[in-house]
């Protein structure tokens, strides 16, 4: 990493955080610091890098947002401002009159109310996960566009939109439920982001491995401030990312997709696994049931798992029972009916699915897996063709085409006898 | 209803600007507002623009038969330009009247524009 991508990654949230405190601005903020990025990257490699990049970063900022508002009064333009306790203004005044370093400017990390602001409960999920990683992170506007699949130019409409949208809101640190419920929020976009990149629903990436990566550097960095009682809402989600993110490599072998039973466990990232155990355990046993906790057990279950075949079933079944009460969700069914044809058998699992109504294509292949398993492979092709119809992602379609082969096979040949995968 | 071109003028204007505390910045603000609000109950306001530090101008002087370009304003001088305004007033009484509400460490030029008939886009 050059130095200036390494002061992008680590100080662009707090500078921006500090710009938004002084000048209570979204849009000056950001293309202050966006262009003191852009001036830092054309002078540095010339003049070498200064001795302290971002107090350098945060004055060349400091300037173009005034050089702004100078233009923008003799123009006699004026824009709605954030509701900034007065406390907060001047604390970030003094960081930016020192020409210092940023760094806490009191109890409260600065990047807090950044974060929590683009949580800010007037944005739709997707516009605030899309710029949560824009303003907390500096994820580039074309990075974003790929992971929620949508081109720059839609990406950067929609950042701006959301950018107005909180003119006016308030940049604090909410207290008690308020502040929990904020970082629930949080959370929740971020998991939005992460499984954006993790699941694409169509193209020809499995898994865009980079931009899940920064939906959990997001989690990192809310961890990092968010007060301590705020661990038992973060930590289950961390966990069950890293325990997704830690099967990136042995997800895909060759651009195809490989499914869980079939990945080799030798490229699982085994610090990523073991830094969520270690997050789980003191979970696990007094923590309150939460979605995020239960897929985290399951997901941990998996991990621990040496090989497929030493997998704990009856466990992730209990915990898809558990969180199919939490949630109600017919997508969360269909993974527990996966569970259970495992423990009970097919029959028992196809059971689980009867009359269940899912948009997509995951419902009809599990169904065709669990049909050909039960040798009813006439079924099976039909639920492969109804999968397949509704598929978009490329890796996905061949994995099903692939499958639907050797069902056919089987069939043409009359050798049904229980089809494993 | 005459037309004013105003500029505005102040010694090392941009160094200033980036030194100042913010008690003086939020006063030219201040200044700003009272100004536009004045010139638009008096006549029109038909716009205005802060200029960017005059290192990144560009000259272009007669040169035999062509021209040379060189950088930097016209001419060197203590004062440097920062900004214009071009507003309708009725009389040139009134245009020295607001524009004396303008930041006070301004050097102000108040020209009246020749008025030959040319339509507004």
């Amino acid at each position: 990493m050059t130095p200036l991508e390494i002061a992008l990654r680590d100080h662009w949230g707090r500078l921006l955080a500090l710009l938004l405190a002084q000048f209570r601005r979204l849009d000056l903020a950001e293309d202050a610091l966006a262009d003191a990025f852009e001036a830092a990257a054309r002078t540095w490699p010339d003049d070498g890098v200064p001795a302290n990049p971002p107090a350098w970063l945060l004055t060349a900022a400091r300037r173009r947002a005034l050089n702004r508002l100078r233009a923008e009064a003799v123009a006699a333009r004026s824009m709605p401002l954030l509701a900034v306790e007065a406390d907060v203004v001047d604390g970030a005044r003094r960081v930016l009159a020192d020409g210092a370093g940023p760094g806490e400017s009191g109890v409260v990390d600065e990047r807090l109310r950044l974060i929590l602001l683009c949580a800010h409960p007037s944005l739709a999920p997707e516009a605030a996960a899309a710029l949560t990683l824009r303003l907390v992170l500096g994820v580039p506007t074309t990075d974003i566009a790929r992971l929620f699949l949508v081109s720059p130019a839609t990406m950067a409409a929609r950042l701006t939109r959301a950018r107005k949208r909180l003119a006016g809101a308030r940049f604090e640190v909410p207290t008690g439920e308020a502040l929990r419920a904020r970082i629930s929020a949080v959370a929740d976009i971020a998991y939005l982001a992460f499984t954006a990149a993790y699941a694409p629903g169509s193209g020809s990436d499995v898994v865009r491995a980079a931009e899940a990566g920064e939906a959990i550097r997001l989690v990192r960095v809310l961890r990092e401030v968010a007060p301590e009682a705020s661990y038992d809402v973060i930590d289950p989600l961390l966990a069950l990312m890293l325990l997704q993110h830690a099967r990136r490599d042995a997800r895909v072998d060759g651009g195809r997709l490989v499914m869980l039973p079939d990945q080799d466990r030798g490229r699982w990232h085994v610090t990523e696994i073991a830094e969520a155990l270690r997050l789980l355990t003191p979970l696990a046993r007094s923590a309150a049931s939460t979605p995020y906790l239960l897929q985290a057990l399951i997901a941990a279950e998996h991990a621990i798992a040496p090989r497929a075949e030493e997998t704990d079933w009856s466990r992730i079944a209990d915990w898809y029972e558990e969180l199919e009460a939490i949630t109600g969700s017919p997508v969360v069914r269909i993974n527990r009916a996966v569970a259970v044809a495992e423990v009970l058998g097919p029959a028992a699992g196809l059971e689980l699915l009867k009359g269940l109504e899912v948009p997509g294509h995951r419902l009809a292949a599990v169904r065709a897996e669990l049909l050909a398993r039960t040798d009813r492979l006439e079924e099976a092709l039909a639920a492969y063709d109804a999968a397949l119809a509704t598929c978009g992602n490329q890796a996905e379609r061949d994995h099903l085409i692939g499958r639907r082969a050797v069902v056919h096979d089987a069939k043409s040949s009359g050798t049904g006898s229980r089809m494993r995968p | 209803m005459t037309r004013f071109l105003i500029l505005l003028a102040e010694p090392d204007h941009f160094a200033r600007w980036d030194d100042a505390d913010d008690a003086t910045r939020e006063q030219a603000f201040a200044d700003y507002r009272a100004f536009t609000a004045a010139v638009r109950e008096r006549g029109r306001f038909r716009g205005g623009e802060a200029l960017v530090h005059p290192r990144d101008a560009r000259t272009l002087r007669p040169d035999g038969a062509g021209r040379q370009v060189t950088e930097g304003p016209y001419a060197e001088t203590v004062e440097q330009l920062g900004g214009f305004y071009l507003v309708e007033l009725p009389d040139l009484a009134t245009a020295i009247e607001v524009a004396s509400l303008l930041p006070r460490d301004y050097t102000i030029e108040v020209r009246e524009c020749l008025d030959v008939g040319v339509p507004d886009e």
